[in-house]
């Protein structure tokens, strides 16, 4: 086969057709990664021997009528916070750089009974608590769109490594945005799926009531394949909800009669021109498409934003204080910080916060009675350079940390599914990506709508040049 | 500022002024939604005991 399948779904044809083998196409991206990854730092542990190994034994099974399904010898990045068995997991961190779990997270084990072949291990923000994968131990992850700015995170490698054809699929986590950032900043596609939707077990926490596995790929569809492995009830996860597993076929997806909110208030207040008129621009595609947009107030912002800050730092603070007394010195800056923060803070405004919390949700839960999603830009800017703290944008100077979570923070403590996805290219080459917001379980219908966006908008695909 | 950085010294930990600063934002905001809290509702989940079921009874 001359042309290297790049979708899971022409990977798997050619598979079953016998025109690639599992063993050639996890081949194909090792020697990818082996030839791009010193330029993006995107992948801490390389696990070459094991995946070759893996997809000769996929490809047995497929010659033994042995077919796991879609993912059968799709090739595979694991975001280095979820535990694999038998290979390093560092979390992104110093405390961590040695160690073997000897067992898989359920979404590790989950993938790979689907028949997916891990090729390693991605690098990530410190323990996922932040969103630059500027990692001090490790380095910074590289935007392979360009190489000076940031990938975005904390899910930063595998965002990157999708973006440049090191992997057809990732897995990520997403606290405040770390699924969605490097999804938009990297141009690929990422889910953060309903809280409780995919096990958290075996991933180092940071916010028990705000972490969310979910996949990210190069398209809907992809995203929609690895989700319908990644679900299922966990009773190792005690926030995993008990629900029959469903599919997400998304043949004959339209935007024909959704109606979508296009909020009038904080999600387009602080935006750079060039993301706005792209988000706007994807909405009036749709709109062509079938879709009717409603003008509409959402609770504020700024106030959820404040309720999930509060109780992140604050659940991070408590996650890490057993590691945080013994291994204080291994800790980079940023990330201590943050730790300490959270240690100051009284319990007593956790505690108002996840009143409020449930409060806001409340108000979002009417809205989404009224309409299926709510339209955002994903992040308010683009990718912003390496090592920059601030942003312009409409001439005031905004802190990149913030002003990138803006949109999606808020998200993570109200639980919802969101869906970040391209809608389009900055004059200076770099992606932009909007975010629809969806009611509790509806991964169905969101990756429906997300499938007949990418249709409507028809969003070119370059690749980059590594 | 200086309040959130006294309150943090009796507790050990030491803020620098943009910790201090954000800490101090992340206050006005939550007094702001003061108004929007039923004071009568559990703020967390609540703390509770099952009955054990009969066969670990009888272990």
């Amino acid at each position: 086969m001359s042309a290297i399948p790049d979708t899971v779904r022409v990977a798997g044809a050619a598979l079953r057709a016998g025109e690639i083998s599992c063993e050639e196409l996890a081949g194909h991206f090792l020697k990818r990664i082996d030839s791009a990854n010193p330029k993006l730092n995107a992948f801490l542990t390389v696990t070459a021997d094991q995946a070759l190994a893996e997809a000769r034994k996929a490809d047995g099974e497929l010659r033994a009528g042995h077919d796991r399904g879609p993912l059968h010898g799709i090739p595979i990045a694991h975001k280095d916070l979820f535990c694999t068995a038998g290979v390093k997991t560092t979390s992104g961190s110093k405390v961590f750089a040695d160690y073997v779990p000897a067992f898989d997270a359920t979404v590790v084990e989950r993938l790979r009974e689907a028949g997916a072949v891990m090729l390693g291990k991605t690098n990530l923000h410190e323990f996922a608590y932040g969103i630059t994968s500027n990692n001090p131990h490790y380095g910074p992850v590289r935007n392979p769109w360009d190489r000076e700015r940031i990938a975005g995170g904390s899910s930063g490698g595998s965002g990157a490594a999708l973006a440049a054809g090191l992997t057809m699929l990732a897995t990520g986590t997403d606290t405040g945005g770390s699924i969605r950032v490097p999804a938009a900043y990297c141009g690929i596609t990422g889910l953060k799926p309903t809280f409780g939707l995919v096990s958290k077990y075996g991933v180092f926490p940071l916010g028990f009531s705000l972490d969310h596995p979910g996949p990210m790929g190069r398209s809907v569809e992809d995203v929609a394949l690895m989700l319908e492995a990644m679900t299922g009830y966990d009773a190792r996860d005690s926030a995993s909800v008990n629900r029959p597993r469903e599919g997400y076929p998304l043949e004959g997806a339209t935007l024909a009669g959704l109606r979508i909110v296009l909020p009038q208030n904080f999600y387009f207040d602080v935006v750079d021109p060039e993301v706005r008129s792209l988000v706007l621009g994807a909405a009036q595609k749709a709109e062509a498409a079938g879709a009717t947009f409603v003008m509409g107030r959402v609770p504020d912002g700024e106030q959820l934003n404040a309720v999930a800050q509060v109780t992140l730092l604050s659940e991070a603070a408590t996650a890490h204080e057993p590691y945080l007394r013994k291994r204080r010195a291994d800790y980079g800056a940023d990330v201590l910080g943050l730790l300490e923060t959270g240690r100051a803070l009284p319990a007593t405004h956790y505690l108002q916060a996840q009143r409020m919390r449930r409060r806001i949700l409340g108000v979002h839960l009417e809205l989404l009675k009224r309409a299926d999603f709510i339209l955002t830009p994903a992040t308010p800017i683009v990718a912003p350079p390496i090592g920059a703290e601030t942003v312009d944008v409409g001439g005031e100077l905004h802190d990149v940390r913030i002003l990138t979570t803006r949109c999606m923070r808020g998200v993570n403590a109200l639980g919802l599914p969101a869906l970040v996805l391209p809608c389009g290219w900055t004059q200076a080459g770099l992606p932009v990506a909007l975010q629809l917001i969806g009611r509790p379980f509806c991964e169905a219908a969101l990756l429906r709508a997300g499938s007949a966006f990418e249709e409507a908008m028809a969003v070119p695909h370059p690749s980059p040049e590594l | 500022m200086a309040d959130w950085k006294d309150a943090a010294a009796v507790r050990g930990v030491e803020l620098n002024d943009a910790q201090a600063a954000r800490l101090a934002a992340l206050d006005r905001q939550m007094t702001l939604m003061m108004a929007m809290i039923d004071w009568m509702e559990e703020p967390v989940q609540t703390f509770r005991l099952d009955e054990p079921s009969a066969s670990e009874a009888g272990e």
